[in-house]
């Protein structure tokens, strides 16, 4: 009887041993999992840097009278479809520039032009740019996010330079990599 | 006297004593070995984290160097190395190597359409050329291929045993002072990190191709390499670039580069040419109607249509879309080269004539 109980308890102390070797193994693995995690999502981090370094540093988006780039063109990004950029850019991401309309400078105009001018620009105030509406329209979307996809984003402002009425006008560009998730 | 208790302990020691130990070391084993593999990925990961900032910013870069590699191949766009491959997000034209790599940028420049790569070498490659023919062509055609790669490179010339190497700079200024010497086939025992490049339209020279060697051939226009069954494997080049990426990976690099640049450049021109289109459309309807949205009036040859309502089909905007659709056209068949070219003067009358 008592050499029973002495058997039972040695293995209850064997199971013990596996049970912490196996936790152990455990928090290992966890750990590697983790770091392996985060490594993707800082690779995904500096895909939307590089993203978005390329989008304003691209020549077929980028006004070419500015040398050094930084300077999209509006006529440009209203004819560029997603597959044209997906081809130069990778896939996996989506993108909205959009024109930051300020009334202000209507105000400094002319009376009798300051109606127009206020009229002109309420008419292009988000609307998506398209061939037809083009150039009453100040944002550009390319790729369209799927619904439940997990994305970095990123915005920065920008320049966009309207080619029809040769200004150089302040937007904002987002985009966003999806992280896999 | 021991009881049949304290043998079934013992042996019961020494039994979870052995899978213990084993366990552990089996487990080390792997912890270590995806340690190390996870590192190499991350160096990987660096590296073309590296060649993207160098792409973006034009800003030449140094790589500390894949020390710890057993093996590392290139075979573009992947890197192939003990640790997996890895697919590099931007174009690079690498020579694997220890020690450190020197990264820069380099852009083919049309106007309308800009093409960029980042060459990559071990920071001590050197380049030996040979010029079989020394004529100014030949000289002319090796200073637009050095003046073109990267400057922390070696340059020289190999004629029969000698070999000598210079910095960029001095090899440039001697190339300059254009001395007329006769070259002979090179037969030096060429150092790591060197490629020797000979330059000669005889069609015979590639008895003596050894490996890291290639043939320029001016007067047909290829490249040629050694396959590996001992043959000489030629492609066409077009430009200073198509030369300096042969050098820098042979056929295989040459092909990558051919395909990715048709890929983008069909890709630009498909935006160019719809954009091209719709400006004129535009500065149509404005030149007709000037209050519409055009706060200056675009210069008449823009157009097709001037104040007096007079049609211009010759516009030079007509005139650069028709030949951006040409160059649509061709760029499946690979002979647009002439046809990008006049993409490149047509666009460049647009700017000078104001219209861009």
């Amino acid at each position: 009887m008592k050499s029973q109980a002495s058997v039972t308890e040695y293995l209850v102390l064997v199971m013990m041993i596996v049970i912490i070797v196996l936790i152990a193994m455990l928090l290992i693995f966890g750990f590697q999992f983790f770091t392996v995690g985060s490594e993707q999502l800082k690779g995904r981090e500096r895909m939307s840097l590089f993203l978005l370094e390329s989008f304003i540093s691209s020549t077929a988006l980028n006004n070419l009278q500015y040398q050094k780039g930084s300077v999209f063109d509006d006529s440009k990004l209203t004819v560029a479809s997603c597959e044209d950029l997906e081809t130069l850019l990778g896939k996996g991401w989506f993108a909205e520039i959009m024109v930051l309309l300020d009334e202000s400078v209507c105000y400094d105009q002319p009376a009798w032009k300051k109606n127009k001018c206020l009229r002109d620009l309420r008419k292009q105030a988000s609307i998506v740019c398209t061939k037809q509406n083009y150039p009453f329209c100040n944002i550009w979307r390319f790729c369209e996010q799927n619904k439940g996809d997990r994305m970095i984003y990123r915005s920065i402002p920008v320049n966009v330079y309207r080619k029809m009425n040769n200004t150089l006008e302040l937007g904002v560009i987002t985009v966003g990599v999806q992280t896999g998730g | 006297m021991i009881s049949v208790f304290q043998i079934f302990r013992a042996l019961m020691g020494v039994i979870v004593f052995i899978f213990v130990i084993t366990f552990f070391l089996r487990i080390s084993d792997m912890y270590t070995a995806t340690q190390i593999k996870g590192s190499k990925m991350e160096m990987v990961n660096a590296f073309d984290y590296v060649a993207m900032q160098t792409y973006t910013s034009g800003n030449p870069a140094t790589f500390p160097g894949f020390g710890d590699f057993e093996t590392l191949v290139y075979e573009p766009p992947k890197i192939k190395s003990d640790a997996g491959q890895h697919t590099l997000s931007v174009p690079v034209f690498f020579v694997p190597g220890r020690g450190e790599i020197s990264m820069e940028r380099r852009c083919l420049d049309f106007g309308w359409f800009k093409w960029c790569m980042v060459f990559a070498f071990p920071a001590k490659s050197k380049i030996l050329f040979t010029p079989i023919e020394n004529t100014n062509a030949t000289r002319d055609l090796i200073l637009e291929i050095v003046e073109n790669l990267p400057g922390s490179l070696e340059y020289g010339f190999c004629n029969g045993a000698d070999a000598r190497t210079a910095n960029k700079g001095e090899f440039l200024s001697y190339l300059a002072s254009g001395a007329g010497v006769t070259y002979q086939p090179c037969e030096t025992q060429l150092p790591e990190y060197c490629r020797l490049v000979t330059i000669t339209a005889s069609t015979d020279s590639s008895s003596n191709l050894t490996e890291n060697h290639i043939i320029i051939n001016p007067s047909t226009r290829l490249v040629s390499e050694e396959n590996s069954s001992g043959g000489l494997e030629s492609r066409p080049y077009h430009d200073w670039m198509d030369i300096a990426v042969f050098i820098t990976g042979g056929v295989k690099a040459l092909d990558y580069k051919k395909a990715v640049f048709s890929r983008e450049l069909a890709a630009s021109a498909g935006i160019m040419h719809e954009r091209s289109v719709l400006v004129s459309q535009r500065i149509k309807e404005c030149n007709i109607q000037p209050c519409l949205e055009c706060s200056t009036p675009f210069p008449t040859p823009c157009g097709w249509t001037d104040y007096s309502g007079r049609e211009h089909e010759s516009g030079i905007y007509h005139d650069f879309i028709s030949s951006l659709v040409s160059l649509k056209n061709a760029i499946s068949s690979g002979n647009y080269h002439q046809l990008l070219e006049d993409t490149a003067s047509k666009y460049n009358e647009l700017k000078n004539q104001g219209c861009e």
